[in-house]
């Protein structure tokens, strides 16, 4: 790791390269190894003022590479069709969440490409999937996947053919019954697709053979110990189909250095908001399924020509009113002259966030960087769960590499001593809807990521960076370990 | 023509000629920025409080800046410009952090 020098002056900003220790202590770093100006994710970790969960402390990096990345991945109909062929037919993908179906008989449709399932809770203690077709004539037999519906039975609305809820065959209509004699009722169940839950979380798996989702996930699942998602409410539920490519979308949010080009007003307000100071993990030498980005909370912003004191910024938040946060903006409220001297922005804002409340963490009591930084973990391949309450998905768009489904969700604490309130149902946006705030800027880049991409002289080969780019770097490597399976 | 920068009240001149960031470099001040006054990074946005008739008409290259940041900026961005856009032809008072003496190591 190399040594910081916060001390950094400067006049009037030059362009070009700045000459700092930073610089100068990068020089002498492997490729991968160099590190931004100003203060590091773990650095930040040693002065909070409570005991730091393990899970913030581990911290994994493997360099793999400065190889060029294909736009075949992205735009190539042959590379989508081969990700359906060996990736989608095969991977553990989120289906739904438990909170979805609560009661038995609840059920909701799963779409991935051509493929649909329902997903239905057949017992207080056993959720099953099935092929959403029914075995006359094929029709779907469910197909609102937006929200949950309930019913006793799965019956055909074609013919009138009719399931139990775990799968076996409840009716065929007595006025056509005489024409099925070649049909053994026994065997003319639903076939089911595999079905396994971590954390109130529902994965299906469309390869009968795959392993069992918690070997899957690994260590992961150790993480979230301390954020656990069957304590939280799903609170919103959004989706959109933009017009990119699935992975296009989802590698807008796997790396954070965009933040100072395309989120500009996160920092002017001078927080350290510009995502340089972003700490990137890939575990197990970048064979586990699951990556993290750790964005450093606000701060005085490193790249400036002059040391930025706290003070100053915290002066700026209170004129503005507001703070930014992973939460969204904060009023801000009170006097700057009740804070203490050595006050600093995280620590002031994970107060305030103290204040509203201490989210449903388990163990150790929350540190500032829990509270007041972005720290988001990547399952491969295509869902990203928050210990804050942000959680993505992203799913392809049938057939069309152009065009994807992007999902948010809101995953918030439990409000304390209430019943729990029901999950919410997905609102699908049309296409001049917008997710708002920050989203939009993300959303207007990756179309033009896609067209773009097209465009460009071939090969058209993207040159990534070593560090800050590992995720996607990570996630192409796994994907082709699939294809190439 | 003096520009007069609150909440740090200082006060520079300025020539017609330059942009209001060029003259705080000229007068020894530093101004937030990133990419060095290229109109791109768009921190050295500040808020005009007094004289915003005095200012030079926002050309297109800093329009196309101010309104990157329309929807963060309150009032949506009415009465803000880029300091290294800008230029005035008489004084102005406005605001802006970080603005301060440069010691040391220019």
């Amino acid at each position: 790791m190399a040594t910081v020098d916060t001390k950094k002056t400067k006049g009037p900003a030059k362009t070009g390269p700045v000459k700092t220790a930073q610089a100068r202590a990068n020089r002498a770093l492997p490729p991968g190894y160099a590190r931004s100006r100003g203060k590091q994710v773990q650095e930040l970790l040693d002065e909070e003022t409570v005991e730091v969960p393990w899970q913030l402390r581990h911290s994994e990096f493997t360099y793999l590479g400065s190889a060029p990345l294909s736009r075949e991945h992205y735009i190539s109909k042959e590379w989508a069709e081969r990700e359906i062929e060996k990736l989608w037919s095969k991977v553990w993908q989120l289906a739904c969440f438990e909170q979805d179906i609560p009661e038995i008989g609840d059920h909701i449709v799963y779409d991935i490409v051509d493929w649909s399932f329902i997903i239905v809770r057949t017992t207080n203690n056993e959720v099953k999937a099935f092929y959403n077709s029914c075995l006359h004539r094929g029709r779907q037999l469910c197909e609102n996947q937006s929200e949950s519906a309930n019913s006793p039975e799965f019956r055909c609305p074609f013919h009138g053919l009719s399931w139990n809820l775990d799968g076996s065959l409840k009716q065929i209509p007595p006025s056509i019954e005489f024409d099925f004699p070649h049909v053994d009722k026994k065997k003319f169940g639903l076939p089911e697709v595999r079905c396994e839950i971590w954390d109130g979380l529902v994965f299906i798996n469309i390869d009968d053979n795959a392993e069992p989702l918690l070997d899957f996930l690994g260590d992961i699942t150790k993480h979230f110990e301390r954020w656990p998602f069957a304590t939280r409410w799903k609170a919103t539920h959004t989706a959109k189909v933009i017009d990119c490519n699935w992975k296009i979308a989802q590698e807008a949010f796997m790396e954070a250095f965009h933040v100072l080009a395309t989120h500009p007003q996160m920092s002017i307000g001078l927080l350290g908001g510009d995502g340089s100071n972003t700490e990137y993990n890939i575990y197990d030498d970048g064979n586990a399924n699951w990556s993290r980005m750790t964005m450093a909370p606000p701060m005085p912003n490193p790249n400036l020509p002059y040391e930025l004191t706290e003070r100053e910024l915290i002066e700026e938040m209170f004129y503005r009113g507001e703070s930014v946060s992973e939460m969204g903006v904060q009023k801000m409220s009170g006097s700057i002259n009740d804070l203490p001297d050595n006050i600093t922005t995280r620590k002031l804002l994970a107060d305030a966030a103290r204040a509203r409340g201490t989210p449903g963490f388990v163990g150790l009591p929350p540190t500032d960087m829990e509270l007041t930084s972005a720290i988001q973990y990547h399952i491969f391949p295509n869902i990203s769960p928050w210990p804050g309450p942000i959680f993505y998905r992203y799913r392809p768009y049938g057939h069309d590499p152009d065009k994807c489904i992007f999902e948010i969700m809101m995953m918030v604490s439990l409000p304390k001593d209430q019943p729990r309130p029901p999950a919410a149902k997905i609102k699908w946006l049309g296409p001049d809807e917008q997710f708002g705030s920050i989203f939009n800027q993300d959303v207007e880049n990756v179309a033009r990521v896609q067209r773009g991409m097209k465009a460009a002289k071939p090969p058209g080969h993207l040159t990534l960076t070593n560090y800050q780019d590992i995720k996607v770097r990570w996630h192409h490597r796994l994907l082709e370990k699939w294809l190439n399976a | 023509m003096n520009i007069e920068v609150e909440p740090a009240r200082i006060t520079f001149d300025i020539h017609a000629d330059e942009t209001i960031i060029q003259a705080a470099w000229r007068n020894g001040y530093t101004w937030p920025t990133i990419c060095g006054g290229q109109g791109t990074c768009k921190t050295c946005v500040f808020q005009i409080l007094e004289g915003f008739e005095h200012l030079s008409p926002v050309e297109a290259w800093e329009d196309t800046g101010l309104r990157s940041l329309a929807d963060s900026l309150p009032n949506k961005g009415q009465g803000y410009r880029l300091a290294c856009q800008a230029k005035v032809h008489a004084d102005i008072r406005l605001r802006k952090i970080g603005v301060r003496k440069q010691h040391g190591n220019s």
